[in-house]
Parts: structure tokens; sequence; C-alpha cells
């Protein structure tokens, strides 16, 4: 209908007319909600600042480790410092002969160069101080450090010598020199090539030693004596922890889902936005996938899998709907003509139907995806923690079901040309806290706490509804480590 | 003074002075519509109150596109329909004997003050008032309104029309009936 001046006129005076109204009144009365939600939008903001942050975390750890972890062995570390020399012995094992050669005996009498020297060690997790240094395990840094001063105030030149076994890298042989002082005293072997793994075998070798100490000058053997007491226990071994380990395990898990429903912008379809808000309710989403997880000996690894995921809905809906309509040229009513006769007054019949709708379906969206995440672990004896970050590529969604198209009838979604929603979602995000406990060498079981994200609605440009969806759940996860 | 801008962007950050100044400076404008709508003073104050923590709800979804006047506006409008019953839509019949539109000249409108033209509107029966505020003001056409109210598209045209018959005898009973039917 083409507005006259009658309702231009009304329009323009109504839509400039204001009301006084008492604000402070109607602040009082709203302002405990818009509190609430106030919190509840801080709440919702900090969550995803903290996913951010955790992600951001994540990966520049992961840079560090990468670039700045010094991937050598522990011989090869001592060696960057201290000028070490590295020999493989007759069997193929690695046999790490280093020679530490301190500049002066003023250099190595001074506590803090030797202790920034153990630091750097200690730094890059290489051999610590005691396991090089000190005979005892349970003796602390302070110790050797005071040890480390004793042997190069009394001798100038020392040797200790590590064993090596099969299987283990071990230190055969630490020769420390000290350079600067040129007068020569006896070198003290404390273990010649190689040491069994019998404590025996240590306290043997331990004797055989002390002999040589005794030639030594009678000043310098108070300093022998003590390291002597300690011998037993020089012997040392380093586990060789590969730089890189890789997994693969399979994963199941259930999670609550969380559906927003909004008008899109322009759209005025909030009868059609309420209908299906009361009429769907969220299920839950049934997640399984496979995954390779490459780890770095740093903590931090790469996922990437396959991942299925069903998220369901109950769509159930029950009205009545009287259509109201009517027939033309139909038998109305009888009356009698002139004659008598009995005639027919043909109209328009009324003609009603009620409509019964009754609907109870369940409604299945099928995401098929990649999901590529990041993260770091920290292993604990046979526990390992870790949290992960990344985002989830979507290669296919597939809807079934049925949902309200308007107060009187339903849509199948499972047909393509009537269906809403998209075949392909937008990237997604997900992260999780994990928890994993190593049942044999080869297999770890995993539990996870998951977060997904769908920032995009999954229903297409031309529907006036958009469909957000966020999860949250846990996964059980079986894994093989090779 | 704050831009409007700015009184958005600390709105959608949960400034709550920045939340009572919008309050201050829109209430007007929203109570005006919500008047329209409501059968009462206290409908429509509760209208308004819906409106409001509507708008905050979703104030963070207002992209700057478009007038944030006109998307208030809307969403106060919603909040509105959604108050009304509309139980009475859907029983209701095709008007029959609809009035006969009564010739209006194109002349030139005396300026009536405004409250005196929402008063007019404000006493339409419910049903009127909405379909006309829903067509006049708020520019729905009879399809949208149709499917907002679930109502018959000749039922919103009846409903308007009545609404228009009973503010023109509205108009005549208060002013000179000469001067009324020279006006319309």
């Amino acid at each position: 209908m083409k507005k006259d001046i009658f309702y231009k006129w009304h329009k323009s005076s109504l839509e400039k007319h204001t009301t006084e109204v008492d604000v402070d009144a109607i602040w009082a009365a709203i302002e405990p909600e818009v509190d609430a939600i106030n919190v509840s939008n801080k709440k919702r903001r900090r969550f995803f600042f903290f996913l951010f942050s955790l992600s951001s975390i994540i990966v520049l750890t992961g840079f560090i480790g990468l670039f700045f972890a010094n991937p050598l062995s522990t011989a090869q570390h001592i060696s960057t410092d201290n000028n070490i020399t590295k020999t493989q012995d007759k069997e193929g094992t690695q046999i790490a002969e280093t020679t530490v050669e301190t500049k002066s005996l003023d250099q190595i009498s001074q506590p803090s160069s030797i202790e920034s020297s153990e630091k750097k060690v200690d730094k890059r997790n290489t051999l610590p101080p005691t396991t090089i240094f000190s005979p005892s395990s349970n003796l602390k840094n302070g110790d050797n450090n005071e040890k480390i001063r004793r042997h190069h105030s009394h001798a100038s030149t020392s040797q200790v010598h590590l064993g090596d076994e099969s299987s283990h890298t071990i230190v055969e042989s630490i020769v420390i020199k000290n350079t600067a002082q040129k007068a020569v005293t006896p070198t003290i072997i404390l273990n010649e090539k190689k040491s069994s793994n019998q404590e025996s075998d240590f306290l043997e070798k331990g004797r055989t030693v002390l002999p040589i100490a005794d030639q030594l000058p009678s000043a310098e053997l108070g300093s022998l004596i003590y390291d002597d007491e300690e011998l037993p226990s020089l012997k040392v071994e380093t586990k060789k922890t590969p730089r890189f380990q890789f997994s693969i395990g399979a994963y199941s898990g259930l999670a609550l889902s969380n559906r927003n429903l909004a008008l899109k912008n322009n759209s005025e379809e909030n009868e059609l936005l309420a209908l299906r808000e009361t009429t769907e309710r969220n299920l839950e989403v049934w997640n399984n996938g496979v995954k390779a997880k490459l780890a770095h000996k740093s903590g931090l690894f790469l996922n990437i899998g396959l991942q299925y995921s069903r998220l369901a809905e109950n769509f159930r809906y029950d009205t009545d709907h009287l259509k109201v309509d009517s027939i033309a040229n139909q038998i109305i009513g009888f009356s009698n003509n002139l004659l008598g006769d009995e005639v027919n007054v043909k109209g328009f019949a009324p003609n009603n139907t009620l409509f019964e709708l009754e609907y109870d379906f369940y409604n299945y969206h099928h995401f098929l995806d990649i999901p590529v995440s990041v993260g770091y672990q920290k292993q604990y004896k046979l526990w390992n923690f870790g949290a992960r970050a990344g985002v989830v590529y979507n290669l296919s969604l597939q809807s079934k079901g049925r949902i309200l198209e308007n107060e009187y009838s339903a849509i199948d979604i499972s047909d393509e040309t009537n269906s809403p929603f998209i075949n392909k979602v937008p990237l997604s995000y997900e992260g999780g806290l994990n928890l994993g406990f190593r049942l044999t060498k080869h297999i770890e079981l995993g539990v996870e706490a998951y977060y997904r994200f769908l920032p995009n609605s999954i229903t297409n440009d031309n529907y006036s509804i958009s469909q957000k969806y966020n999860w949250t759940g846990i996964n059980t996860s079986i894994n093989y480590l090779f | 003074m704050i831009s409007e801008k700015t009184l958005i962007v600390n709105c959608q950050k949960g400034d709550k002075k920045s939340q009572y100044l919008l309050v201050k400076k829109y209430s007007p404008l929203m109570m005006s519509i919500c008047r329209r709508y409501a059968r009462d003073q206290d409908m429509a104050q509760d209208i308004l109150q819906e409106s409001l923590i509507l708008i905050f709800k979703n104030i963070n979804k207002f992209e700057g596109k478009g007038s944030f006047e006109g998307w208030i506006r809307k969403i106060t409008v919603r909040a509105a329909l959604q108050w009304i019953d509309r139980k009475w839509y859907r029983n209701e019949q095709n008007l029959v004997g609809i009035p006969q539109e009564q010739e209006i000249s194109a002349e030139t409108y005396i300026d009536y003050d405004g409250e005196i033209i929402m008063e007019m509107v404000m006493s339409l029966p419910e049903k009127y008032r909405v379909v006309f505020n829903l067509f006049v003001v708020d520019e729905y056409n009879h399809t949208e309104i149709a499917e907002t109210l679930k109502i018959k598209e000749a039922t919103s045209r009846s409903h308007l029309l009545r609404a228009r018959k009973m503010l023109q005898e509205k108009y005549l009973k208060l002013y000179n009936k000469e001067n009324i039917r020279r006006a319309f």
C-alpha cells in the first residue's frame, strides 16, 4: 500500500517524538542485570584472552626450544666451552674424553668462574656437575665446587676416567689440566678405561688407584685421600634421549555443546528464531579420531590427525494449526422456489483444516576435520602433562534431520537443496589439557579435556539465522610410541 | 561531549558510565516507541527496561554498520512485539464492513503537538495500534506484519484501515469538524 500523506504525517510526528523518562529510576532498575551482563562479557573476553595467551606461550616456548636449546650431547657441550675431544671405542659406543683446560690457578680458585661454568652446563640440560665431579650421588652442587677447587689447588694436572656402557654414553675420561702453571705434577688416573656396572668393580678400581696417590708429595695427599673416599660412585650414566619421538594414537570422547543462534544483519526473522530456540535442544558431541604426534625432547610437540565429530540435537514440536479456507461454487444451502421445489444455493463453503503437527527428530551434524595443534608437554616419571592449542580444518559437514521452516512446517536438512546448512565449515579452533600415563615402553594411555570453538556460522548466507557452536569435552586416547 | 562511536565502544567494553550515558541519551526515544506499542505506562516501562537489557547484551554484535539509532529502534520494536500477547491474532477473522475511507485532500497538515498524536495512537485498540505502528512508523510492509504477528495479510490491511478510520474519528471529536475535514 502506497503511503499517503496521512501516514507520512504520523510517521514524521511519531518518529521525532520523545518521552521524558526518569533515567535514574530506569538505570536503578536495570543496573543489576547490566552488571551481570558486564561480568559475563568480561569472563568471555578473559577466556579468549587466556586461550590466546596460552597459544602464544606454547608457540613461543616451541620456538625458543627449537632455536636455542642445544641439541649436542653432554660431551659435546663441555667441548664447546672447554676444548674437548670426542672419540669412539672399539665397540662403537660413544666415549667422550673430555679435557677441561683451566687457564690459571687463580681463575680456578675463583668460585665465581667455576660457578658460572656450572650454570652453563646445568642450563643446557647436560651432564650436571655432580655427575662429572662428584662421586656421590647425593652430594650437593656446593660440595662439587669445593671439590673442584681442591683438585686444582693441589694438583695442576689430574685425570678422571669415567666408564662407558654399551647402551649408555658414559664420560670415559676427564683430564683437567692447568696450562698456566708449568710445574708438572703426577697425573692421577682414577679409572683407566672401562668400568662395569658392579659396585664392587668400582671399589676395586678405587683401590688400584690408591698406590698412585701414595706417590704424591705428602702436602697433596690430604686432598687425594678426601677424593678417594668418594671414588666408588664415580661411574655416572646418562640416558641417551632421542631428539624427536614419534607416536600415533586413537581417541574417542564426549562433549557438551553450546549453541548460539542469532539473527543475521538486517534479518527480521525473530519469530523463526524464537521458534527454533524453543523447539531444539543441544545434546552431546561424540568425538573420534586418529592422530600422529611428533614430540621434541624440549617438550614441544606437533599433533596432526583426522577427526570425526557428531553433534547431536533434538527437535521436538507439537502444535495444532487451524487453516481457515473456503471452496467456491459449493452447495451451501437450500431454498424453495415459487413452485415449491427445493433448489441448491451455491456459494463459498468454509473449508477449515486442522493441522496437527508433531515432530520429534534427532538432528545430527557430522564434521570431518583435520586438527593441527602444537603444544608443550612435561614428563614426570611415567606421567606426562601437556597443553595444546591449534586449528581445525574442516573437510566436510553433513547435516541430517529436520528443523522448523515456519510455524507450520519443517524442512529436511538432509536435502542439500533445502538445507540452510553449509557443507564445509571455515577454520575453527581447539585447545586442550592432557594427561598421559606410560603403560609400557611403547603404550601410553591418555585423557584430555578440550575445548573447540567455531567462530563462524554453519548456516549459509541465504538463511536469516546464524548458528555457531562451541563445545567442551573429554577424550580418552591410546597411543603407540615408537 | 563524548561521540556516539566512543560511547558504543565504551559500552562494548562494559564501561558503566558510558552505559548510563547511553541510557540517558536513548531512553526518551525508546520510551516513545514503547508507549506506541504498550497497553499502558507500566507495560511501556517494562518494555523499555527489557529493550535496554537486550541492547547491552547484544551491543558487541553491533559492528558500526548503519545507524546505531536505527539498530536501537529495531531492538525496541522487537522487544515490544515479544511483550504483546499474540494469541488473539490467531483467532482473528477478517473484518467485515470495513469503513470506507474518507477522501483526504492533500492540504498542509497542521503542526499538531506530538504528544497529542501519541495519545491518539495510544488510544487505539491494541491489535490496530500494533499494525498501525508497524506499518506507518516502523515501515514494515503487510507481508512482514503478517509474518511477525502470524496473521493474514488481509487482516493486517483491514487492521490498518480500522486504525486509520478510528484516528480520523478521534481527530474529528477533538477538533472542529469542519477543520478536520479540511485537513484530511
